[in-house]
């Protein structure tokens, strides 16, 4: 269950995916507001102005990528939780981004529990 | 410029590589997309001139419209993938991916469902084929249109072929548990081909 007035962004250039992150987090109550950005540039500005607990980030966008998103949230805050959503398993990226911060990351295709999974062991750490 | 060719013994080769691809990541990841089993064909690989495009069948009927996603892939080699299925069963596909019963028409968001779709299903793939081959690729943003099969490959084949005024084309046709077929056509050109078993 969330805590109260817990937040997460979910960026991604597929308003599909959006929607899709949208209602696993949701349902399985994992944040009390759900934010969406549709790319990078858009990602990095909503992390200024609303500070999530926890960021969803896709790595292929269009404009700023995940991984040049990524280094500007870690640079505004180290601390970010941020997990990473890539469409396969490229190990480099993966690796790229966990040494720049990211918390964990999810392959699509996803199901449903293991999002759910990984968003609540994030959220809950330090 | 001076058309290479690509003999026969190659063409089997390339199938061999595309349907070890498909069999091992594709057909998973639509399974796990759609949520039920996915069964698979693999088509025969076909060397074609750019004129000649009327001789890949669209495996569905031809007199209906389809619904297509495309994306080009870059890198050490470069290959266009097309998805395509009849406009009714695009619809019934989205519809599915989306949790709705049926959708009437196509919204911002079916759109977004089938062209992730296609970003998803090629991403595997590719994956795959980078994991096999050594052959690391990229992914343009897909597009999706809908319209005659003539006119949504016509653009593509042109992309990659257009230098070569020839096509290599792979496909595979997948069906779901509950009746959902989609297609998958993979082309490139000659030189590409050549490449892609080079590294092999």
């Amino acid at each position: 269950m969330s805590a109260p007035g817990s937040k997460i962004l979910v960026v991604d250039d597929a308003s599909f995916m959006r929607t899709v992150l949208k209602d696993i987090i949701k349902s399985n109550g994992l944040a009390t507001e759900v934010l969406e950005a549709g790319d990078g540039v858009e990602g990095v500005k909503a992390y200024k102005t609303s500070k999530p607990n926890l960021v969803t980030m896709d790595v292929n966008m269009p404009r700023a990528d995940g991984i040049q998103a990524l280094r500007a949230i870690m640079k505004i805050d180290p601390t970010a939780k941020v997990v990473m959503v890539t469409s396969f398993e490229q190990k480099q990226i993966v690796q790229d981004a966990m040494k720049l911060g990211a918390r964990d990351y999810i392959v699509k295709p996803f199901d449903k529990t293991t999002v759910g999974l990984v968003i609540n062991k994030v959220m809950r750490q330090k | 410029m001076q058309t290479l060719a690509v003999t026969e013994n190659e063409l089997s080769r390339i199938t061999e590589i595309f349907s070890k691809c498909v069999s091992n990541s594709t057909v998973g990841a639509l399974g796990t997309l759609l949520g039920e089993p996915v069964q698979h064909h693999i088509g025969k690989t076909e060397f074609l001139d750019i004129t000649q495009l009327d001789q890949l069948t669209p495996a569905f009927s031809d007199g209906t419209n389809m619904s297509a996603v495309y994306l080009k892939q870059s890198g050490d080699i470069d290959v266009g993938v097309m998805y395509y299925m009849p406009e009714k069963d695009g619809k019934r596909f989205a519809a599915k991916l989306l949790g709705k019963k049926r959708l009437d028409s196509f919204t911002k968001i079916s759109k977004s469902s089938l062209s992730e779709t296609g970003n998803i299903l090629s991403g595997s793939f590719f994956n795959a084929l980078a994991n096999d081959q050594g052959c690391k690729t990229s992914a343009d943003i897909p597009g999706f249109a809908v319209d005659s099969f003539m006119s949504v490959l016509e653009i593509p084949a042109m992309e990659i072929g257009i230098e070569s005024q020839s096509l290599v084309a792979c496909s595979a046709e997948f069906s779901s548990s509950s009746g959902l077929k989609l297609r998958m056509l993979m082309i490139l050109d000659p030189q590409n081909a050549k490449k892609l078993l080079e590294k092999h």
